[in-house]
């Protein structure tokens, strides 16, 4: 049997579960098995698992700590390990973005949609299609535009945020040779905007500029 | 202003944290980390000064975006603290052989999930209902390590008495209502015993038992959710309402 696969993984089904009700029943495991028929098997194991356990403990606030100033050994150990990967980040972000190294230009994800496939992806990202496609035909400096919006971006587009990330690094699509163009100068296409650039120019709503421009904290 | 969400809930809307939580990050924001490190410690829930876990989370999430790595560094201790409370809770010393073992593996995929760019999207669960988000996570290893070392529960076996009984009616009541609203505290130590047989109970009996006694799937519908067949789902829920049934003989 073919299955029909969201795109969706398996952890998010699962948050997406337990947030939703305190308890589950039949008709939320339905309706999750119905939207996430790749994962039927795993969320009824996961809802059988969230029943008893909201039999079991309800929906208590038990994380009230009986000594808040007591650092027990396991905390601490666990603190220790998230001192290492902040500094492992920190380190990370104070290394220079890496370039174009490869050749290789990483596959479009836009490439594949359809103009009605566009225009929709517009509408679910609330932004116009003139932003879309400053996204779609990388002329925005992939530096200025914030995690959170990548990620806001490739949620919309069901898009690994990885491939997304790969294809706005990439460089802009070679310009044409020079012959071709009546101006004294080649167009240059290495001069991107800025994200914030991008937003104030392309045609949004000051509610939907206000909203993209509080991704870049 | 605090940062909208990204992640997309099962209707496709964005989630939205509660008008609560986004008030109390907004002031906090604004604090310094003197405040705010002096907050952070309050654990009384009803204190003015109490900081959400939910807001504790997006402040450690702000601090790393910024490089704040002392404030971060202040924040996180009393937001471990906190789950640990809750796992010393949900996963006591009685429940699982290596219990500590397992609350400090739970804490530790917590925690990398700040600093883990594949996986930080998933605090936005956290700053919309934080202990949800959190059993999920807790669930999920607990049930890894119960599946791996291949047994369920700490509690001895019961025996086995295979009949064409089922769980009366009183106690199946009591564990429907209590899935929908909560258990009384008359049902609590009674429930208990219950829920820890249900846990005794084989994997597919214990599946066949939820998925028909407490969340209510017809026959059909729950063979159609395991792939079996209705007979076989029907000698499934009849061999562990005769466990349970033995149960509450003994109680």
């Amino acid at each position: 049997m073919t299955v029909a696969t969201t795109g969706t993984s398996l952890r998010d089904a699962m948050y997406a579960m337990s947030l939703a009700k305190h308890a589950p029943d039949a008709e939320l495991l339905d309706e999750f098995v119905r939207r996430y028929p790749e994962h039927a098997e795993a969320l009824t194991n996961f809802a059988i698992e969230l029943t008893l356990d909201a039999l079991e403990h309800g929906d208590e606030e038990a994380d009230c700590p009986k000594e808040p100033d007591t650092i027990s050994p396991v905390v601490s150990r666990v603190m220790s390990q998230f001192q290492n990967r902040l500094f492992e980040v920190s380190q990370r972000q104070a290394a220079p973005r890496p370039t174009q190294v490869t050749a290789v230009r990483p596959a479009n994800p836009f490439a594949s949609l359809d103009r009605a496939g566009y225009r929709a992806l517009a509408l679910r990202l609330d932004i116009t299609t003139v932003m879309l496609s400053k996204l779609r035909d990388r002329q925005i400096e992939p530096t200025t535009i914030p995690k959170s919006f990548c990620r806001y971006v490739a949620n919309g587009m069901v898009e690994d945020i990885d491939v997304l990330c790969l294809h706005f690094h990439a460089a802009p699509d070679a310009t044409p040779a020079l012959q071709y163009y009546k101006a004294k100068a080649k167009p240059n296409a290495s001069l991107r905007q800025s994200f914030e650039e991008a937003v104030r120019g392309s045609g949004l709503s000051s509610e939907q500029q206000r909203r993209l421009l509080s991704f870049s904290e | 202003m605090a940062r909208p969400l990204t992640k997309i809930d099962q209707k496709g809307a964005l989630y939205k944290r509660p008008s609560t939580i986004e008030a109390q990050i907004n002031t906090a924001l604004t604090q310094n980390h003197a405040t705010l490190s002096q907050r952070a410690r309050v654990a009384n829930r009803d204190s003015p000064d109490y900081l959400f876990s939910e807001c504790l989370v997006h402040l450690i999430r702000h601090a790393i975006r910024l490089n704040d790595q002392r404030l971060a560094l202040v924040l996180m201790p009393p937001l471990l603290v906190r789950c640990e409370a809750n796992l010393m809770h949900h996963v006591s010393d009685g429940r699982l052989r290596n219990a500590e073992a397992v609350r400090e593996e739970i804490l530790s995929s917590f925690q990398l999930l700040f600093t883990d760019d594949a996986a930080e999207d998933a605090l936005d669960y956290y700053e919309c209902k934080f202990n949800r988000a959190f059993r999920s996570l807790r669930i999920n290893h607990v049930r890894a390590e119960i599946n791996a070392r291949s047994k369920l529960t700490d509690l001895p076996e019961k025996t086995t008495a295979v009949g064409d009984t089922t769980l009366d009616a009183d106690a199946l009541a009591r564990l429907s209502r209590a899935a929908r609203t909560g258990a009384s505290q008359e049902d609590q130590v009674y429930l208990r015993e219950v829920l820890n047989a249900v846990n005794a109970l084989p994997p597919a009996q214990r599946r066949a038992f939820v998925l028909r006694r407490i969340l209510g799937y017809t026959e059909e519908s729950a063979a159609a959710e395991e792939g079996v067949t209705g007979r076989t789902m029907r000698n499934r829920v009849e061999r562990a309402d005769a466990r349970l049934k033995k149960l509450k003989e003994d109680l």
